[in-house]
């Protein structure tokens, strides 16, 4: 690893053993998606419904249209993870695409071409 | 602001012949060197001899800030009969930057030849170091052209004796004395034939009365002739890019005295008659001048910065990448004074004073651990800062000044020279600079990344600090990067003044 | 003598306190004097700054190069980004307590010190310097990682963090020659407003100038620096890394360059891109390194609107994101300690046995998004409100599309991937004290700024009108129910794209960014040309070689008797060159 790890290597604890404030915060999460996914529903509908009792922001005519924020939200959220997908097959590389340095680029180029079709 | 005129350092009888006693002193004291009994007599004698030169350097300048110009008449023979030194600012500072690190080197020499130079020998080193003072402190202060060739001969000689004696630790220092010899005397030929179509010309060899007589005869093709042969022989000597072939090798082979000295002083007596000879001798607006500072001077320093910063990077032995940079920072001052206006003078020159200063730093710390270290290559000092922090600090520090990093004499200098080129809008110079400066990073990074970030090694290759007589002379050194990078008021003012001085002609 | 004492300490820059108290640091040894080094140090810089004499004047001037220097200064402007580099550096500090590494927190207290001068530095002369001494202070902090690719990236960022200063200096002189100009924080009488736009885009040298501040900013283009060194230093070492050099960056553009319409571009561009390489990193750090960059982008934003709300914003969101993102880097810092990686196709589960790391990051992760009473809720309505009040609506959609995507890439992704997530099996210990110390001091700061925001409003450029904010924006019902809108609705579009196996989970490998353009196409190109050059050349040469082939024979016999000796000597070259140089001089003289 790198040179400035700790001489004594730091004690590990057994396995299974937990922190005690671990069992307490977090245990309950673990096995909850499902509640999670609800709980997060029921909040985004008592934030929509609160919308609509308060006054609308006054910045610009687009924030009277009702949970405006809430699409933008929604939608940015969606978008950054959907076009995330096509960009990682795009500019995906090895770890160490660089690092080969001693090679030249068309090498490295005919290599990843044998990675991506590996002669089984 | 400053004020030399009130430096008064020595009684009146003796700043009279300041003049002469600067280059007599180390002169005599070569014979006594060469005489004395053992090698400790000779260090002794050889300190005392330059520190007394850099007494006679502090007595000229403040009679030169006093007088203006100081004309002293060898025997009594007035010029133009007599042969005579004149020395007004320019040649003020050079006494005194030469004198000053002579006596520094001479500091360290009382180390440095215990560990590289056998004992019968150390007594004829000294004479020829003090024999080489004399003849650059001669060539900054003559008046006379041939006489200047006299002077550039003493010197060259004891350089070339003094490069040989490296054989004992690299015997690749002989072919390196050869050819240095060789191309020494190509170069100091050129130039006394330059100085005879000058003779030819205007029946003179004083510079003053040259200095006189050349602007009636602009259109000599003679006096031009002299010129070119004169500028191309001193360019020889200076390692004016692509002269410089001599140079690395005679740097990266020759004992670590020598590199301290040569570093600091050689190229710069040469770079100093050039100067003299193009603005003061020659009328600085004539066409011969003008054309050479930006045809061929200004491109070949432009190209020796880049070019010669890019083979250091490529070097494996830590001497070489250090000679190679010199080359390059030749260049930085030749460009300067190319651009060829008063700031530019100036700033060629202060540049000039801060690479002396940490280029003999860098080869005095390299010197320093020479005892325990094997080898040549930048790979035997692996992680000498490790083990040696107190003789490799300055060496990081004079890189730094190298690099030209804020707070060190480097700092101010690159300021100046870059204002000097947006002055006269050379903004391609600027680009040079630029250009340079960052490949200098790669060098230095790689040498600092040797000494500082490998491992250190152990055992039998452990290495050691240098002791205290080393320490002492390059921590001056260092202390003065930095200080003069802080306040470098003093300096400014005098190269400012030497700029003035060689561009307002002779009165 | 007491007097003398008091003026010398109020007119000090409190920059070089530090920087003092990073050369001792670099000779300490053992646990008790390094603590005292290193949490005293910041402490006598805080007394210094807040011993300072007037606001305003200049402190301590400095003659050279024919200029005045201004050494020492501060305004309003100044003072928050002092105070919170202050912050950072103790919290840093402490942080680095359980590794005994002289040169590291050496360098990392120079390193805060010259950040620290660089702000209260009065004139672009005093402020190229210390901004150089950033660059060659911080980069050793990367190489401490003392491997390869971390001695290699440091070499990298310092080539671009020294061209930001030779740029730097570059247009300082031209605008100096053009203007006469040098002063950066000039201002009138004291307790007046702070300058700011100090430099016309419009004289020459300027747009050198914003070209340097922008690649320290981490400019689009000019970012890739950033994602490229941090993540390669040490777990302490990025902590730091984070806190000053971006934050300066911010500094001198709000000081020289605020209102320039360019930058709210430059801002929306920078804080939109970098969350789909933060989605999508693998290494948590280097995640982090772009969800700084999209904070940054914000700040730049903000900067551009310029105005007293938008100063005030960048000035707010600049001491806000150095503590979140500090804490945030920290938590990541303490499982590379424990783990000896941060990536996320490698840890999981943490939470385990890291309960209070866990936590730490998940309060960094909420006050990056904004959550109300946290300090980025604080921060950011500055600057949302000075775009809103701009009347730039695409720009405010880009920004809230930047704070939304937050939730995503950082809130969720971080303490999802390296705490909960699949459980690979690692066990580590819990961070040691000191860290998690440091951790819950800049959680407090979190917090505490975002329950009550009076204090830091308080101290920001233009009081008044924060103070106004505050009484009359801040709280509102709207404001409130909005953000939570729009977090709400984020963290459900992830839950549900994630459910439905929308969501990429990340693999290892990495994503070329714009320095593919520097690392990979130059050198193919240059390659390319260099082996046209190198066949060009033989051809050449051998025609050369054929012509002067005998010539050149006999002046090597001529001159180099000992050939083999010398073959790397070029001494019959030097003698032809001087030759030539002489045909050259003479040609030129006698035309």
């Amino acid at each position: 690893m790198t040179g400035e790890t700790p001489k004594a290597a730091p004690r590990t604890p057994r396995e299974g053993e937990e922190h005690p404030l671990s069992l307490v915060l977090f245990a309950p999460l673990r096995s909850a998606q499902t509640p999670i996914l609800w709980g997060l529903v029921i909040a985004a509908i008592a934030v929509a419904a609160a919308g609509f009792f308060v006054k609308p922001g006054y910045y610009f005519p687009l924030e009277s249209i009702p949970v405006i924020y809430g699409v933008v939200g929604a939608a940015a959220v969606a978008i950054t993870i959907l076009l995330s997908i096509p960009l990682a097959r795009l500019l995906g590389r090895p770890e160490t695409f660089y690092e080969d340095s001693n090679k030249t680029a068309q090498q490295q180029d005919e290599a990843k071409a044998g990675e991506a079709t590996p002669d089984a | 602001m400053i004020d030399f005129t009130s430096l008064i350092v020595a009684p009146p009888e003796l700043t009279r012949h300041a003049a002469a006693l600067l280059v007599l002193g180390p002169l005599v004291a070569s014979c006594a060197a060469a005489l004395s009994p053992n090698g400790r007599w000779a260090w002794i004698i050889s300190f005392l001899a330059s520190a007394f030169s850099f007494w006679m350097a502090l007595a000229l300048t403040g009679e030169v800030a006093r007088e203006g110009v100081i004309v002293y008449a060898m025997g009594g023979f007035e010029p133009p009969y007599g042969i005579s030194f004149r020395i007004d600012w320019l040649g003020a500072m050079f006494a005194l930057l030469l004198s000053s690190m002579a006596m520094i080197a001479a500091a360290y020499s009382g180390y440095s030849l215990n560990a590289e130079i056998l004992e019968g020998k150390r007594t004829l080193f000294q004479a020829g170091f003090l024999l080489c003072l004399a003849g650059l402190l001669g060539m900054t202060s003559t008046g006379d052209a041939f006489n200047a060739f006299v002077f550039l001969e003493i010197s060259s000689i004891g350089t070339y004796a003094l490069i040989g004696v490296g054989a004992s630790r690299d015997r690749r220092a002989l072919p390196a004395a050869f050819n240095y010899l060789i191309l020494g005397t190509v170069g100091a030929t050129f130039y006394v034939i330059g100085v005879g179509f000058l003779y030819a010309a205007a029946g003179t060899l004083n510079m003053a009365d040259l200095a006189s007589r050349l602007p009636a005869l602009e259109e000599s093709r003679a006096a031009e002739a002299g010129f070119a042969f004169i500028m191309v022989g001193l360019g020889l000597k200076a390692a004016m890019f692509p002269l410089h072939g001599w140079l690395p090798s005679a740097y990266a082979h020759a004992p670590s005295l020598m590199n301290v000295f040569l570093s600091a002083t050689a190229t710069k007596a040469a770079v100093y008659l050039m100067v003299r000879f193009a603005f003061d001798v020659f009328p600085p607006d004539s066409i011969i001048v003008e054309r050479f500072m930006i045809w061929v001077m200004a491109p070949l320093a432009g190209v020796a910065a880049i070019v010669c910063s890019t083979q250091a990077i490529f070097q494996t032995e830590l001497r070489r990448i250090l000679a190679f940079s010199s080359v390059a920072q030749v260049g930085y001052m030749m460009l300067a004074i190319a651009v060829a206006s008063g700031a530019g003078i100036a700033a060629g020159l202060l540049h000039l004073t801060a690479h002396a200063l940490m280029k003999a730093a860098l080869f005095m710390a390299i010197g320093g651990v020479t005892l325990s270290v094997t080898g040549l290559r930048l790979s035997d000092f692996n992680g000498a800062g490790r083990t040696a922090p107190w003789t490799m600090t300055p060496f990081a520090i004079a890189s730094f000044s190298l690099l030209g990093v804020p707070l060190t004499m480097g700092f101010l200098t690159k300021w100046r020279l870059i204002e000097a080129m947006l002055g006269d809008a050379y903004y391609w110079a600027v680009a040079v600079i630029a250009i340079s400066s960052i490949l200098s990073l790669f060098y230095v990074g790689r040498m600092l990344e040797v000494l500082f970030f490998q491992p250190a090694q152990t055992g039998k290759n452990r290495i050691r600090e240098a002791p205290l007589g080393a320490l002492i002379p390059l921590w001056v050194l260092t202390v003065a990067t930095i200080w003069f990078g802080i306040d470098g008021r003093m300096v400014e003012y005098i190269a400012d003044s030497a700029a003035t001085a060689v561009l307002g002609g002779v009165e | 003598m007491l007097e003398t004492a008091a003026s010398l300490v109020s007119t000090t820059n409190p920059g070089l306190v530090l920087m003092a108290a990073g050369i001792i640091m670099v000779f300490m040894r053992g646990f008790a004097p390094r603590a005292a080094v290193l949490v005293g140090g910041p402490v006598l810089a805080l007394a210094t700054l807040l011993s300072s004499g007037a606001w305003g004047v200049d402190l301590a001037t400095f003659d050279a190069f024919g200029l005045t220097l201004s050494l020492y200064r501060i305004d309003s402007l100044s003072f928050i980004f002092g105070l919170a580099f202050i912050i950072a550096a103790a919290i840093g500090g402490i942080y680095s307590l359980h590794r005994e590494d002289g040169v590291q927190d050496g360098t990392g207290m120079l390193y805060a010190g010259a950040a620290i001068a660089a702000i209260f530095a009065g004139d672009l002369i005093t402020l190229f310097i210390f901004w150089e001494l950033t660059a060659i202070t911080s980069v050793v902090l990367i190489w401490a990682r003392r491997t390869p690719r971390a001695y290699a990236a440091g070499l990298r960022y310092l080539i671009i963090q020294m061209t930001s200063g030779l740029l730097l200096i570059a247009g300082a002189a031209l605008y100096h020659n053009a203007t006469g100009l040098i002063v950066f924080s000039e201002m009138g009488a004291v307790g007046e407003l702070p300058v700011v736009s100090a430099i016309d885009i419009a004289e020459p040298g300027a747009w050198l100038m914003l070209i340097a501040f922008g690649v320290k900013a981490a400019f689009p283009l000019a970012h890739s620096w950033l994602q490229d060194a941090y993540p390669n230093s040490t777990e302490t070492g990025t902590v730091i890394l984070s806190a000053f050099t971006t934050k300066l960056a911010i500094y001198a553009l709000a000081r020289g360059f605020a209102g320039l319409d360019l930058l709210i571009w430059v801002g929306a561009i920078m804080a939109v891109f970098p969350v789909f390489f933060a989605l999508l990193g693998n290494d948590l750090r280097r995640v982090l390194s772009y969800a700084l960059i999209s904070q940054m982008g914000i700040m730049v934003c903000a900067v551009g609107v310029g105005g007293e709300l938008g100063v005030n914003g960048a000035a707010a969101h600049a001491f806000a994101s150095t503590i979140y993102m500090a804490l945030l880097f920290m938590s990541m810092g303490a499982v590379m300690l424990r783990t000896g990686t941060t990536k996320a196709s490698e840890i999981g589960g943490l939470h385990r046995t890291m309960p209070y790391t866990t936590l730490f990051a998940i309060i960094g992760g909420a006050t990056i998004a904004s959550v109300p009473l946290t300090s980025g809720f604080a921060a950011k309505s500055l600057t949302m409100s000075a775009v809103g009040y701009d009347g730039q609506m695409w720009v405010w959609l880009a920004l809230l599309f930047a704070a939304a995507a937050a939730v995503a890439h950082t809130t969720i992704k971080v303490p999802l991937s390296a705490f909960f997530g699949e459980d690979r099996g690692r066990r580590p210990e819990e961070a040691p004290f000191n860290m998690l110390l440091a951790m819950g001091i800049a959680a407090v700061f979190c917090i505490g700024i975002g329950v009550t925001p009076r204090w830091l409003y308080e101290l920001l450029p233009y009081r008044d009108t924060a103070l106004d904010y505050l009484n009359h924006d801040l709280w509102t019902p709207t404001h409130l129910v909005t953000q939570f809108q729009l977090l709400v609705f984020g963290a459900l579009a992830f839950v549900l794209l994630r459910r439905y196996a929308l969501y990429p989970e990340t693999t290892p490998g990495m994503l070329i960014d714009s320095e593919w353009a520097w690392r990979r196409a130059a050198p193919s190109i240059a390659g390319a040309l260099g082996a046209a050059l190198m066949s060009f050349e033989r051809a050449f040469a051998r025609t050369a070689r054929q012509v002067g082939g005998r010539i050149k024979e006999h002046l090597v016999q001529t001159f180099a008797p000992a050939r083999g000796v010398s073959r790397r000597v070029p001494l019959s070259s030097t003698a032809i060159w001087s030759a030539f140089l002489l045909a050259a001089v003479l040609l030129i003289a006698l035309i």
